[in-house]
């Protein structure tokens, strides 16, 4: 059995801000090394660390930049330390060369993005969800991350727990997408008994230091990783590298490890991929809605199923990989799909790649800074439905 | 059944961790409770308010553009906030520092002298803001004070519990005195 520290958040009811349920999960998960550079909206997880790390035995460090941050946490983790940081938009940005980089070496690691409205520095106070497609596309060349979208208080704190653990199962980097609204609300948040609560380490080759090992073994789909200075011979290169971990042009050995980065996502997608479905089942009418915009979303959905509108909500779990078998299943059901985001179109470009092609799609741009109203979506719906 | 609560004051009056100790409390009672806070941007002197949502069933949209019961410690911010109480709506405000220049004939007002009644019983002025607590918890009738005790315990810096506690049943016993 996995032992706790005793100073970590002990099981029991709390009533506690997003972006604080963010850190003590990212402890619970065994996170022990956090790089950082303050910003608002997510500068209460690097507060909340920078007081809980030095108590359950981790390290702090605020950086000097975002760059040094994302750097710094790769460094650490390819120590054997499960490490994240946590920024947004701006500092998300400056980070993506070595969302690439995390990507190249398999190193695990956690990026918290508190989005905030964009672009640029936006407005650092106020939400927006226009991270969706940088967090899969933001570097150069070909390669996949895991992506979570949170909604509650509670679903920050699971996703984080889940994002450390996927990202050790599957030596890859893993973004939780929270948003200003989910990280500054105060909400509910039931802490399981530790022995509910699975936590993944990463797997650790089962020959001893002085044997040779290939910690980018194309014969397996994940590779074990020898831990830096525990006595492997460990080599981590940003260029296209062979088994050993040595820079190599070779055709084969360039295609097999950009497929195997890829393939180590796209073939386990069906068992990573989330989403939460709420009166699907005979809807003519299907709302696509996540984060902070899906409580609204949920809300018009209950309003107008009591009016007998035949209308469902389907919400992504994950962006990334993002549940399209499902979407399009979905599509085949229903006569119109409305998607609703903080962003002028983001999301919607998913949806139309994976729907029927006979279906309607109605976007509702929105990007004022704030989550859409209820009321904002309903009078869309309403437009659409003809009611 | 749904109940929002409106806190607003100055900063350092403890809006937000009166607001938090409510919310707690609404969380040991097996409520869904949510709360958004919102603050001027000065560093010292500016204003502080806490929008609490307390349901029985879960709560989708976490703002609220009126209350059932606002709770208001500075004049300030009874002027800015009086309009968002509904029609039979509480208003509860400290008795001292707040003096109702509107009124309407649907919405009912009780005053706590929250700042003298914690003088006296916890000789801290300080702990107003528990008073206060104590008062909506009177009037709600859904957050049982047991609830609150716990909630404080759990919540206020180590070493004030018992004091911050006295002082929430102060403006409890005040409230229910006043009403019963």
């Amino acid at each position: 059995m996995k032992s706790f520290h005793p100073r970590l958040l002990k099981p029991g009811r709390y009533f506690m801000q997003g972006n604080i349920a963010t850190a003590e999960a990212a402890l619970i998960a065994g996170c022990r090394f956090y790089a950082g550079y303050p910003i608002t909206p997510s500068n209460e997880i690097a507060e909340w660390m920078s007081r809980r790390l030095p108590e359950v035995g981790g390290v702090f460090i605020q950086m000097e930049d975002e760059i040094g941050s994302i750097v710094a946490v790769l460094g650490a983790s390819a120590a054997g330390v499960k490490a994240m940081t946590a920024t947004s938009g701006p500092g998300f940005s400056l980070m993506m060369e070595s969302v690439g980089l995390a990507s190249m070496m398999e190193i695990p690691a956690v990026i918290v993005n508190v989005m905030r409205a964009g672009p640029s520095t936006g407005i650092p106070t106020l939400v927006g969800q226009g991270d969706i497609m940088q967090a899969k596309w933001g570097s150069h060349g070909d390669y996949e991350i895991i992506a979570y979208l949170p909604s509650s208080v509670q679903e920050v704190f699971d996703m984080t727990i889940k994002a450390f653990n996927m990202a050790e199962k599957y030596r890859v980097l893993t973004i939780v997408l929270s948003d200003q609204v989910i990280g500054h609300m105060i909400g509910k948040l039931v802490v399981p008994d530790y022995e509910e609560i699975e936590i993944i380490d990463r797997e650790l080759p089962d020959v001893p230091p002085e044997k040779l090992v290939y910690p980018f073994d194309n014969s397996r789909l994940i590779p074990p990783m020898p831990i830096a200075g525990a006595g492997y011979r460990v080599n981590y290169d940003s260029l296209t590298h062979d088994e050993r971990g040595y820079p190599s042009v070779d055709r084969d050995v360039s295609f097999r490890l950009v497929s195997r980065l890829v393939r180590k996502i796209r073939e386990n997608e069906k068992a990573i991929a989330e989403w939460e479905e709420y009166y699907t089942d005979d809807a003519d009418i299907l709302l696509v809605a996540y984060g902070c915009t899906a409580r609204s979303a949920k809300e018009v959905v209950k309003k107008l199923r009591r009016e007998n509108i035949r209308i469902g909500l389907f919400r992504p779990k994950t962006a990334w990989p993002f549940p399209w078998w499902r979407m399009n299943e979905l599509s085949k059901r229903v006569s119109k799909i409305v998607v609703a985001e903080i962003n002028m179109g983001q999301m919607l470009h998913l949806v139309r790649e994976y729907s029927a092609r006979d279906v309607e799609i109605v976007h509702v741009p929105y990007a004022p800074g704030y989550m859409p109203p209820p009321s904002y979506i309903e009078n869309i719906v309403r437009g659409v439905y003809g009611a | 059944m749904i109940l929002r609560i409106r806190i607003g004051g100055l900063g350092g009056h403890g809006i937000l961790l009166a607001g938090r100790v409510l919310g707690t409390a609404a969380i040991y009672a097996g409520y869904d409770a949510i709360m958004t806070v919102a603050y001027s941007p000065e560093q010292r002197g500016g204003w502080s308010k806490a929008d609490l949502v307390i349901s029985d069933s879960e709560i989708d949209y976490p703002y609220i553009d009126e209350a059932d019961i606002l709770i208001v410690t500075t004049q300030e911010m009874f002027e800015r906030e009086f309009k968002s109480l509904v029609n039979n709506g509480y208003l509860i405000y400290e008795s001292s520092l707040v003096k109702p220049s509107q009124t309407s004939l649907n919405v009912r007002s009780i005053g706590i002298p929250a700042i003298s009644l914690a003088e006296k019983t916890v000789k801290r002025r300080i702990a107003m803001n528990m008073v206060l607590v104590g008062g909506v918890t009177a009037l709600s009738k859904i957050i049982d004070p047991k609830h609150v005790e716990e909630a404080i315990r759990s919540t206020v810096r180590k070493g004030t519990e018992e004091m911050n506690v006295k002082a929430m049943y102060a403006g409890y016993d005040y409230v229910r005195q006043l009403l019963y």
